[in-house]
């Protein structure tokens, strides 16, 4: 029987041959034929090696391996460990990791662990563990996922999930509604732990879109949104989606541009990416004609507005708001018949104010650097309900043909420009429940205003004369300020009768008399009445009652009568 | 009867059903035709695995044709027969070696139950475990690994 002296020589002498055939095998290529005998002779050597290695001591290193078996048997080995947690073996060594990430091991390991049932859901609005887990895999595992579990699907729509699916307790009914994609990724992965969420508060892990997404060709709704986690560039592959008639990539942390290949999208007609940090222009996306909804609010797009934007006829909603955009606002847009909604505040748009589509409802401009007069034609706008220019550069007079009182207008904002003139007499004709016209130089008297108004704020004009008389049948105003103006008279009894009133300014004018005397009647959060040196500072018997009314009017320095 | 010699030439005499277990003898015994008595010389296996082998095919002669692939149901490295487990008993030279010898000879029932065996020791050990049990040496830079348990850190003991 051998001994553990024959067993170190045998084993000895097996590494001597082994590194001489390498050095060898590199050296000379015409040697190769000598040495496949030898190779033989250490085949034969090893087995015999392994059996006396077991027959003198079973617990022994053998020379036979796992590192001796042939990739696709490795391969076949770590199918069997599941895809949760298979990959943490890639720091194994250097074959194992190779073998791990290949294609092949993929294909293997896959059908071991994924059903690969006849799906007969199109609808996938709950990822499972396995899903979740597809954005962290190896590319080519992702992609192995891809084609088999999810290419079937018409609309995958992951957002937020229905915890009451994993039983768990402790969470609220409204964090279960509300839940985001982003927690449903860290929970995917507490599940694959332990079943249950993990008590150790771990910082949350990112993601990036998969370039197998590519391989989702039945799609018709691709919606990732509301992931903080979700960063990095949108991939190109997106761009062969070419049935998506829903993209929805909003409210994550995506940055870069938009890929040129979306303009393969020619059925898509809603693209939401607003909320991400998305960078460069939007020429791209003018060429994706059957585009009905475009939102890129909330993200850095830059560049002048391009004229293609006149190719989207079938446009309805535009919100480019909250971008980096320069330039003018290009007049193609009054081309876009069925435009609707057109949002552009808070940009660094410059020029004036173009011309408006038919059928546009929502106008909004807040917060650019738009100069020259508001164009009259808005008056023309059959169903324009909201219009906002506040914050720009705008001068001249509000357009008579505004306040016709063919527009359905229910919300005007022109407040911080450079608009003068009268306040139009007609404006109690529109539907307004609005009226923000603070901080302009408007002059003239304050004109019969809509009953229908629940804010309204004249505060930083011109202004001149007494309250409107009709001002007690704006029942419905909830704020009303006149403040830095010169408004004189008396404050009307009737303003006690808005009984819904929780802001008022009335400061820095020059109004006369005492406080209203039935003024205890009002239930203000907030009050502003100094400024007008002219007033009686003694207060009414009807205001003694009313603790945090009395207390607001003192600091505004009035006082306590007898 | 078969005759086959291993790669040390030690030679075994077996009956046809287990001969044709092996998916590459019974490929060569289809081409040299039957009255051929020359001994299927097999220089990939040493005697001592070739006996091992032929014991579990011997074990298994009498199994039921295998029903075909059910492809909706999921294969598990647990469902192992317990006659099975016990032939695995062995030490990892010899377990690996099987292997190979399953490999070589094409046998898809010895193969599987090589890999899951192989699997399942696998299974619920962390990385550092793994590589101590089957000796399997680090040879990663300290940046490849730091690389790679970078992309892991979803998998890794969290």
């Amino acid at each position: 029987m051998a001994s553990e002296d024959t067993v170190a020589l045998l084993v000895n002498m097996l590494q001597k041959l082994s590194s001489q055939v390498t050095v060898l095998q590199k050296d000379n290529a015409s040697l190769r034929t000598t040495l496949a005998g030898v190779v033989d002779d250490i085949q034969t050597l090893k087995a015999q090696t392994n059996l006396v290695l077991h027959q003198t001591n079973p617990n022994r290193r053998f020379f036979t391996k796992l590192s001796d078996l042939p990739f696709e048997v490795f391969a076949k080995i770590f199918a069997y460990v599941p895809p949760t947690t298979v990959f943490k073996l890639r720091r194994l060594s250097k074959a194992i990791n190779s073998c791990l990430v290949s294609a092949y091991f993929a294909a293997l390991s896959l059908p071991i662990h994924v059903a690969t049932k006849k799906q007969r859901l199109f609808i996938n609005s709950k990822p499972d563990s396995f899903d979740t887990i597809w954005f962290f895999w190896p590319p080519n595992y992702q992609a192995a996922y891809a084609a088999l579990k999810l290419s079937h699907f018409h609309a995958i729509q992951w957002t937020s999930i229905d915890w009451s699916k994993y039983k768990k307790k402790t969470l609220s009914t409204r964090e279960m509604r509300d839940a985001p994609f982003s927690q449903l990724i860290q929970m995917g992965l507490a599940l694959r732990d332990n079943g249950r969420m993990g008590r150790k508060r771990t910082p949350p892990l990112l993601i990036q879109i998969p370039s197998a997404i590519g391989y989702l060709n039945q799609l018709k709704t691709l919606q990732l949104a509301s992931c903080e986690e979700l960063v990095g560039e949108i991939p190109k592959e997106i761009g062969s989606l070419t049935s998506l008639e829903i993209l929805n990539l909003s409210k994550n942390g995506l940055e870069g541009e938009i890929p040129v290949e979306f303009r393969e999208l020619q059925s898509l007609q809603e693209l939401n990416l607003f909320g991400n940090q998305l960078t460069g222009g939007i020429d791209v996306l003018c060429s994706i004609t059957s585009l009905k909804q475009l939102n890129l609010h909330k993200n850095k797009f830059s560049g002048h507005l391009p004229s293609a934007l006149g190719q989207l006829k079938e446009i309805v909603g535009l919100f480019l708001s909250d971008n980096e955009f320069t330039g003018p606002i290009p007049s193609v847009i009054q081309q876009l018949e069925n435009l609707a909604i057109l949002n552009l505040f808070e940009n660094s748009l410059t020029g004036t104010i173009p011309l408006m589509p038919p059928r546009l409802e929502h106008l909004n401009l807040f917060s650019n650097e738009l100069e020259g007069t508001i164009p009259s034609q808005l008056g023309e706008l059959r169903f324009i309900t909201h219009l906002n220019c506040s914050k720009n550069n705008l001068s001249g007079s509000i357009p008579h043909e505004l306040c016709s009182g063919l527009t359905p207008l229910q919300m005007l904002k022109l407040s911080d420009n450079k608009l003068t003139g009268e306040i139009p007499s007609t404006i109690h004709l529109l539907p307004l429940h609005t009226l923000i016209l603070k901080n302009n130089s408007i002059s003239g008297h304050i004109p019969g205003l809509p009953e229908t108004l629940t804010a309204l704020d004249l505060s930083g004009n011109q202004l001149s004369g007494s309250f409107p008389t009709n001002i007690g049948d704006l029942r419905n105003l909830t704020i009303l300020n006149v403040s830095e103006n010169g408004l004189n008279g008396a404050i009307p009894n009737s303003l006690c009768l808005l009984m819904n009133l929780q802001e008022l300014g009335l400061a820095n004018n020059n109004f006369v008399g005492r406080v209203p005397e039935r003024f205890g009647a009002l239930i203000l959060e907030k009050l502003e009445l100094s400024g007008n040196e002219e007033m009686d500072k003694e207060l009414p018997q009807s205001v003694l009652g009313n603790t945090k009314l009395l207390e607001m009017l003192v600091q505004e320095g009035f006082k306590k009568g007898e | 009867m078969v005759k086959i010699t291993s790669s040390d030439n030690q030679e075994f005499t077996i009956s046809k059903e287990i001969a044709n277990q092996s998916v590459l003898i019974k490929n060569m015994l289809e081409d040299v035709g039957e009255s051929d008595d020359q001994p299927i010389p097999l220089p990939n296996v040493s005697g001592a695995i070739l006996q091992k082998v032929i014991e579990y095919a011997t074990m298994h002669k009498d199994d039921p044709p295998p029903a075909p692939e059910d492809e909706t149901k999921l294969k598990t490295s647990e469902d192992i027969e317990e006659r099975d487990k016990e032939f695995m008993q062995l030490d990892q030279g010899t377990m690996f070696e099987i292997i190979l010898a399953a490999n070589y000879l094409d046998m898809k029932n010895l193969l599987d139950l090589g890999c899951k065996t192989v699997a399942n020791m696998i299974k619920g050990k962390s990385v550092e475990e793994v590589r101590k049990l089957f000796n399997i040496v680090n040879d990663f830079t300290p940046e490849e690994e730091e690389q790679i348990r970078k992309e892991n850190e979803w998998c890794e003991d969290r």
